[in-house]
């Protein structure tokens, strides 16, 4: 047990910290301050170590070169392509790195913005909502990455893609995933 | 030896009294964790804030022994500037660099078995990812999409606030808030189980 900081450093400077927000002098000002200080020390690190592993965390959606790089590095990758309108039952073990659900049957040649939400199923909650999706032209399919540490998340899920063209056009998809974890 | 102030650590090992050795390891233990946050937050890689951890405390035994710590009372100081200094180099080099050379490794094997144990005293393992997951998916969709932003997209509270019509400052409090309420989820959940 660190002995208490008479002048302990307040969470929202800790997290401007940790979201790299903070300017050159009080970053420098607060690194003195918690090289000296154990307790104000032990604060970040409870700070970083929420911080840091979402930074490592796969996003929910995948660039082709983030879903590229996935693959040099030699991740198990498995993918699942999905039509819309089409209910999807995957079954997800530990034998895979990342599941990717490929939900295709879009047109995306001319697509200027995409945006994303997934609902719980039955209760409509929303779960993620992207406004500005990555997606995979060429591909014309937005890469969903799905992972065994999603099995606390609500396993049914349905997928709403909205691609708006550059032409003013609006279409939409919606998927419906039934996730299995074994 | 757990009690005693930095700066008398720091004389018994600059004078080599007896209790040096354990002088020597209670400074590695100390400042390991420390370390290893100002890599973590550099480097933004587990693996290379480790290796900043043996690095600076090789760098920090080698200057306590020789003498070279001018103000016991400030030795923290020593080991900021050893750390901003072997970060630069780390960068510099644009590649995962080994922490010492074979030739180093031989002179000094004793200063590494205790930075590595220094390493290992870092012991900071972070959230199960399940639960991390499941406590973000707790906040709401707003707060949520600040996080993602912030930590996924690497979006400054600038940018963001631009994309979702509130002020910069509106998205400072509700990060700020978001990861209280993240980090109270993970303690719960921790004590639960």
């Amino acid at each position: 047990m660190s002995p208490p900081c008479p002048t302990p450093v307040a969470w929202e400077t800790l997290v401007a910290y940790w979201a790299a927000d903070l300017d050159a002098g009080e970053q420098d000002a607060l690194e003195a301050h918690l090289m000296a200080c154990p307790s104000c020390s032990a604060e970040s690190g409870r700070v970083a170590a929420v911080t840091e592993p979402l930074r490592r965390a796969l996003p929910p959606l995948l660039a082709p070169g983030q879903l590229a790089q996935l693959r040099s590095k030699g991740l198990r990758i498995r993918e699942n392509p999905i039509a819309p309108g089409e209910v999807s039952r995957p079954r997800i073990g530990t034998d895979v790195d990342v599941f990717l659900h490929r939900l295709g049957g879009l047109e995306l040649a001319r697509a200027q913005r995409v945006s994303f939400e997934m609902r719980e199923e039955g209760t409509d909650r929303v779960m993620i909502a992207i406004d500005d999706a990555p997606f995979d032209r060429a591909g014309n399919a937005l890469l969903l990455a799905c992972h065994a540490h999603y099995a606390e998340l609500p396993h049914d899920v349905i997928v709403d893609v909205r691609s708006h063209g550059d032409d003013g056009r609006e279409s939409r998809a919606t998927y419906t995933i039934h996730h299995v974890f074994v | 030896m757990h009690a005693e102030p930095d700066a008398q650590l720091v004389r018994w090992v600059a004078a080599d009294a007896a209790e040096r050795r354990a002088a020597e390891a209670e400074l590695c233990r100390r400042f390991a964790p420390r370390i290893r946050l100002y890599g973590l937050r550099h480097l933004r890689d587990e693996e290379r804030a480790r290796d900043l951890v043996q690095i600076v405390s090789c760098a920090l035994l080698q200057a306590l022994r020789a003498g070279r710590i001018d103000d016991p009372e400030r030795v923290d100081r020593y080991v900021l500037g050893t750390c901003r200094n072997s970060v630069r180099r780390l960068r510099a080099a644009d590649a995962r660099v080994r922490p010492v050379d074979d030739e180093e490794l031989e002179v000094i094997a004793d200063d590494l078995a205790l930075a590595q144990t220094a390493t290992a005293a870092t012991g900071e393992e972070g959230p199960p990812m399940s639960a991390l997951f499941r406590c973000l998916d707790g906040l709401d969709l707003r707060a949520k999409k600040i996080v993602h932003l912030t930590f996924q997209v690497e979006r400054s509270a600038e940018q963001i606030a631009a994309e979702l019509a509130l002020t910069a400052g509106n998205v400072r409090v509700l990060r700020h808030r978001a990861l209280r309420a993240l980090r109270r989820c993970l303690d719960e959940r921790a004590r639960a189980s």
